[in-house]
């Protein structure tokens, strides 16, 4: 028996059409989605990369994320600061994955060193902004975890309140773990 | 007469940076600043330090993060089969979704407005009566449907429906898949939550774990991607062309390609098209070449529901 027709049969007895408003809220509801989307795309997937997850891994994580979005206003759940809902899916969703990863192969969190990008003028500067980029580098990797989340979702423009609201921490959490943070960063030039 | 200076803390400086003061305690930090040389001094390296972090969290994303066409189009689809699906299931009042949470979410709404249609108690006795007698006429229809195909369950499920599972490929090349650290099929695990779209997608809702696997059309050894557009739910009970027969093919098709015998595209296509038409050309066979383990291809062959319909039948 195909399935269309049994379909069709449950959608009569039960007078089950979608009614023209439905579809056109629906329609409404995915135009914001995607707005959403060409929004804050690439800022996730920078988040979620910083967690040590491939882009791969985040194109998915951010496709899974949106699709929640559209569910969860279809649902007319609240609609205020969706910036710091989408962060906070994204996040669980990474770690969540980033877990079943490690499970297979010992990852390590964060921004590798050997991502090599450099807009180098000479090979003095270019050695200097290496060094320098390096020592930053292993600052920033020997912060507790929360620290770097907090740099993270704080370059991405979100306020101290969303990113208490991600990381379900309070907002003293946040400012402490960002000065801490910054303070360890601007003395990475001293020794 | 002795003046004390007390220093604003780092945490005070920052968050008057980021504009997180009360006006008040913001004013205050301006003051303080426009006097204290050392004050001012930390401050400016704290955003110096800023700076910093913000060039090297910058860099991920110039380098990496690939155009959003691609994406956008991909969660367009998926929002519309996504719509589409829960519309078409809510009617039935039973949901199966990409997301655990959409079932209960699906039947709320359907709960919702069943609970805003006035007379509802009235009407409410008289479609339960239809949606039983219909629920039993419809397993009836099933259990016949189910006997009518016992003869030509062979090909049941082997291959995928083309319109949900054309196959999909990620951008790589003929080094990256032959080099020895490349993953394998097997250690790419389908996510739970892809699982269900997959399975949502062939309108299979609660399947018994030890009913499918979820298998990728082109393997990801030869470049498939883990997308719902290349994963199909194949029944286990399939004891002749099952997934084991689709290794061997993948298997062979990886050493030609790696061997230079074979171009990728053409290897893509012969598992994306006719996965067994492929093997039997391969092969040169009209049948699966590994021999199969009488013993459990039997016990795989009758699982249980073939089992009770053996015995209940007349």
């Amino acid at each position: 028996m195909s399935d269309s027709s049994r379909t069709s049969i449950f959608d009569l007895l039960l007078l089950r059409k979608p009614a023209v408003e439905e579809i056109s809220t629906s329609i409404a509801i995915e135009a914001t989605v995607t707005e959403l989307f060409e929004q804050f795309r690439r800022g996730m997937l920078r988040y979620i990369g910083s967690l040590g997850l491939s882009v791969h891994d985040g194109e998915e994580i951010v496709q899974e994320v949106f699709l929640l979005l559209f569910q969860h206003l279809c649902d007319r759940k609240p609609q205020e600061n969706l910036r710091g809902w989408l962060f906070r899916v994204a996040h669980n969703l990474a770690l969540k994955r980033r877990i079943a990863k490690q499970a297979a192969t010992k990852t390590t969190c964060c921004i590798s060193a050997d991502e090599h990008y450099d807009p180098r003028p000479s090979p003095e500067d270019h050695l200097f902004f290496q060094q320098r980029r390096d020592r930053l580098l292993s600052v920033l990797h020997a912060l507790p975890e929360r620290d770097q989340c907090c740099l993270y979702l704080r370059a991405e423009g979100l306020q101290y309140r969303e990113i208490a609201g991600v990381l379900d921490i309070s907002l003293g959490s946040v400012s402490k773990s960002l000065a801490r943070a910054i303070r360890r960063l601007s003395n990475a030039d001293r020794w | 007469m002795r003046f004390e200076i007390t220093h604003l803390s780092d945490e005070e400086l920052l968050l008057s940076a980021d504009g997180e003061l009360p006006a008040k305690q913001a004013s205050a930090v301006h003051v303080h600043l426009e006097t204290c040389w050392e004050c001012r001094t930390r401050f400016a390296e704290m955003q110096n330090a800023i700076g910093d972090f913000i060039h090297i969290y910058r860099e991920r994303s110039q380098v990496s993060i690939p155009p959003i066409d691609g994406p956008r189009a991909l969660l367009r689809a998926e929002i519309r089969q996504f719509s589409s699906a829960s519309t078409a299931h809510a009617g039935r009042g039973f949901v199966a979704s990409t997301t655990g949470g959409a079932r209960e979410w699906a039947v709320s709404r359907v709960v919702e407005k069943a609970l805003r249609v006035p007379h509802v108690v009235a009407f409410a006795t008289v479609l339960a009566t239809f949606a039983l007698l219909l629920f039993v006429v419809h397993l009836h229809r099933a259990q016949l449907s189910h006997h009518a195909s016992k003869g030509s369950s062979e090909l049941n499920g082997a291959m995928p429906q083309v319109s949900l599972t054309p196959g999909e490929t990620v951008s790589v090349t003929v080094q990256d898949v032959c080099a020895p650290d490349f993953p394998t099929e097997r250690q790419m695990l389908v996510p739970a939550s892809l699982r269900r779209r997959v399975f949502q997608q062939y309108g299979i809702s609660n399947p018994r774990p030890d009913a499918f696997e979820v298998d990728y059309l082109i393997t990801p050894d030869l470049g498939g991607a883990s997308s719902a557009r290349n994963l199909w739910p194949e029944p286990y009970h399939n004891t002749i062309w099952n997934a084991r027969v689709k290794d061997e093919l993948e298997v062979h098709l990886k050493d030609l390609v790696c061997s230079g015998k074979l171009d990728m595209a053409t290897a893509q296509r012969d598992l994306s098209g006719n996965w067994i038409a492929s093997y039997k050309k391969y092969f040169q066979t009209d049948a699966p070449l590994g021999k199969p383990r009488p013993f459990l291809a039997l016990l795989a062959r009758f699982n249980h529901r073939e089992l009770v319909g053996a015995f209940l039948a007349p």
